[in-house]
């Protein structure tokens, strides 16, 4: 073990577990580490989509058989609770100066680093007028994602399901709020919840607001074929949220191809809020000397995982917004730059 | 457990799409020795890195051998030779074709395809029309129906090629599919550049005057040339190759990876075999380029893990209870068992290097004669004094 070549991947998620895995599976040592008491980071909160028992392909499971993958993996040393504090250069070799817990400190030195440090999910306060907080009924898609991750399908049963309201990109290409990027995930799990939805209440009556759905994708074809028809889906994004009679929410917007004003009350209203940089993007950019770009998502060289600085690589959502299954494709191909940096062939 | 294995190994890469090219010297750099079987005409690029064997006439006539010791059988005039390789990776790409019948419309003199504008720029056919000041070009997506992603990049591209020749350019959309920060770019420096964005349900196409009229919900339009993306389809020689191969092809007629959740990124139903690519997905060439790049860590990550002792478990034979029915044979996904010879008897054979564990062959044969072996008890199945419960 001693005298393998080693790997440092920070963060315990999605992308990390999958590239400490693939870097297992090549017989390089990986130290893994993890801020949380926990490994999984968002992706553990993706609930099962399934709709009649047929998988949407939302990936929410992929976390867990990741986890019992890394269960047996040989080779990867998990540090939960352990967060770097200070990264220096040695001959080469990167030192990472970290903390745990109780501040006990611990170092690693490694030749190569792998950061998989995820997002942080885009507050649906930025949308001031949306009234999350303030308006009963008004919640966000990670929300719903986790009260039907907890509580299962039955949930579904005390929400109100009459008239329910999708809005995308809450948050997203939104150049008012510094974000003129696409999610990439929110269309996708907004319909994939829609047709959750709709299963558990088949009379429920669902609209989309939207400025362009984001249905590209293998994953995706299924699922948008079985939800063109279902939903109605309206050009135009609403303004301002309000207390609307008997508990509704109400609001007004205007119809991009006819240019009309239309008031409408919704019994439920759903938020879909993407991702952002993690709030400490910046600070870990500053300790390994990396750029950020302009959303700050860490920069790469046109291959998507080579950062400016030799020897560190960036996987899934740190370095722009991700699906899972995109995010642990995306690792892998991190983890193949990290293992042809570490030389590790004749 | 050795990081560098010594033995050389070769992978096969089947296909003459960019996505092969791109293949082939990614694994190259690798340090593979690439097999490269373009499979049509295709012109061989200039410079190949020297572990790359290119086979421009040769055509595959089988596969045979299993994972980590594939044998590629190839016709080279009237000889068949064997190229061995570790793994195989299929980047045939796809096809594109007009659908007419779609737009019902066919093309003419006022009507073209991007690649046809695109062409007609460089030939400087468009001269005529671009020299008189307003020269107008419609651009209609997702008429119909969708456009693929692939060709309506394509399409974008194009749209921005006729502004910069100071040309009118209206594009016409329903939802504009930007979810990669690259087309978001592009399409924010087309807006900048002053191709005019007209989102609509229906529109209605009308040619009058020498001129098409589009009715859209702003108010009449009028161009001087409609340009229609082209449509994909699958490669014409996806089917067969399938077939040879005994890989399985999806309803909608283009190569069906293991698991489109990725986990495996772009491993077929057969240990060792993968596509990459617009062969399996719907992609601009970016896309299918990056697309590209996990396929071959993925397969990268696979070879090094043959080194390792098997994990997992596999299907094994009774071969002398084996009533020789082909029920294995025919009900394995992952085309790992046959009926062979060996030590003298002629019985059903899973061959370990490709079984996946999954079991069917075991639940389907009719003297249970296959079980599987190796099974290690999952870490949430702890064996108690009363048998096994679940925690």
């Amino acid at each position: 073990m001693s005298d393998r070549p080693r790997a440092a991947v920070i963060g315990g998620g999605i992308a990390g577990i999958a590239a400490s895995l693939n870097l297992a599976q090549r017989g390089i040592g990986v130290i893994l580490i993890e801020r949380e008491a926990q490994l999984g980071g968002n992706a553990s909160t993706v609930c099962c989509k399934a709709v009649g028992g047929v998988c949407q392909h939302c990936g929410g499971c992929l976390f867990r058989d990741h986890l019992r993958a890394l269960e047996r993996a040989e080779g990867v040393s998990v540090f939960l609770q352990t967060h770097v504090e200070r990264v220096e250069r040695r001959e080469g070799r990167l030192a990472l100066l970290c903390e745990r817990a109780q501040g006990e400190a611990l170092s690693f030195e490694v030749p190569a680093v792998i950061l998989a440090t995820g997002f942080d999910h885009i507050s649906p306060l930025a949308k001031g007028p949306y009234g999350y907080g303030l308006l009963p009924h008004v919640i966000t898609g990670r929300d719903l994602e986790a009260l039907l991750q907890g509580r299962g399908r039955t949930a579904c049963n005390e929400l109100p399901l009459g008239k329910v309201a999708f809005i995308q990109c809450v948050g997203s290409r939104d150049e008012h709020n510094g974000r003129g990027y696409c999610s990439q995930v929110c269309c996708r799990y907004a319909l994939r919840l829609a047709r959750v939805l709709q299963e558990s209440r088949p009379e429920a009556e669902i609209a989309f607001f939207k400025m362009d759905l984001q249905t590209s994708g293998r994953d995706m074809a299924e699922t948008w074929a079985a939800a063109r028809g279902a939903f109605r889906i309206v050009a135009g994004m609403p303004a301002l949220l309000e207390r609307g009679a008997e508990g509704k929410v109400a609001f007004r917007y205007e119809e991009v191809l006819t240019g009309r004003q239309i008031r409408e009350s919704f019994d439920l209203v759903v938020l879909a809020t993407g991702i952002q940089p993690r709030a400490d993007a910046a600070l870990l950019a500053e300790q390994f000397g990396l750029n950020q770009d302009p959303s700050g998502f860490f920069a790469t060289a046109p291959d998507g995982v080579s950062t400016l600085v030799p020897g560190v690589f960036a996987a899934g959502c740190c370095q722009a917004p991700r699906s899972i299954a995109e995010s642990i494709a995306h690792a892998h191909q991190a983890a193949q730059a990290c293992v042809l940096y570490l030389g590790g062939r004749a | 457990m050795n990081p560098m294995p010594g033995r050389p190994r070769g992978v096969i890469v089947l296909g003459a799409a960019p996505e092969a090219l791109c293949a082939v010297r990614e694994l190259a750099a690798l340090g593979y020795a690439v097999a490269w079987l373009p499979l049509e005409e295709a012109q061989a690029p200039a410079a190949l890195p020297p572990n790359v064997a290119i086979y421009p006439a040769a055509e595959l006539v089988g596969l045979g051998g299993y994972a980590g010791a594939f044998c590629a059988q190839v016709r080279r005039g009237e000889a068949i030779e064997c190229l061995p390789g570790a793994a195989v990776l299929i980047a045939l790409g796809n096809a594109r074709c007009y659908p007419q019948e779609r737009y019902g419309l066919p093309l003419g003199p006022r009507v073209l395809t991007p690649p046809q504008a695109r062409q007609r720029l460089k030939d400087r056919t468009l001269e005529a029309l671009l020299s008189h000041r307003k020269a107008h070009f419609l651009v209609m997506l997702d008429w119909g129906g969708e456009t693929s992603r692939e060709t309506a990049v394509e399409a974008l591209h194009t749209a921005r090629a006729l502004r910069q020749n100071h040309a009118e350019v209206t594009l016409f959309y329903r939802d504009l599919k930007v979810d990669s920060a690259p087309l978001e770019r592009l399409t924010r420096r087309m807006r900048e550049e002053g191709v005019v964005f007209c989102r609509y349900i229906e529109v209605e196409v009308r040619f009058e005057e020498g001129g098409v009229h589009i009715a859209a919900p702003d108010g009449l339009v009028r161009g001087d040339m409609l340009i229609l993306p082209e449509a994909v389809q699958p490669h014409p020689a996806t089917l067969p190759l399938a077939a040879l191969l005994k890989l399985r092809v999806g309803k909608d007629g283009y190569f069906q990876e293991v698991n489109v959740r990725q986990v495996r990124p772009g491993l077929t139903n057969r240990k060792g075999i993968y596509v990459a690519g617009r062969c399996h997905m719907d992609a601009d060439r970016e896309a299918a380029l990056e697309d590209v790049s996990h396929v071959v860590a993925s397969l990268d990550a696979f070879l090094h893990s043959l080194d390792e002792p098997p994990s997992g478990p596999t299907a094994e034979v009774e071969r002398d209870r084996c009533i020789r029915c082909l029920t294995c044979v025919r009900t394995c996904p992952h085309a790992a068992a046959e009926v062979v010879e060996r030590e003298g008897i002629t019985a059903a054979y899973v061959e370990k290097a490709a079984c996946w564990g999954c079991g069917i062959c075991a639940a389907h044969c009719p003297v249970q004669a296959i079980a599987l072996k190796g099974q290690a008890v999952p870490s949430w199945l702890a064996p108690t004094a009363q048998g096994v419960s679940i925690r």
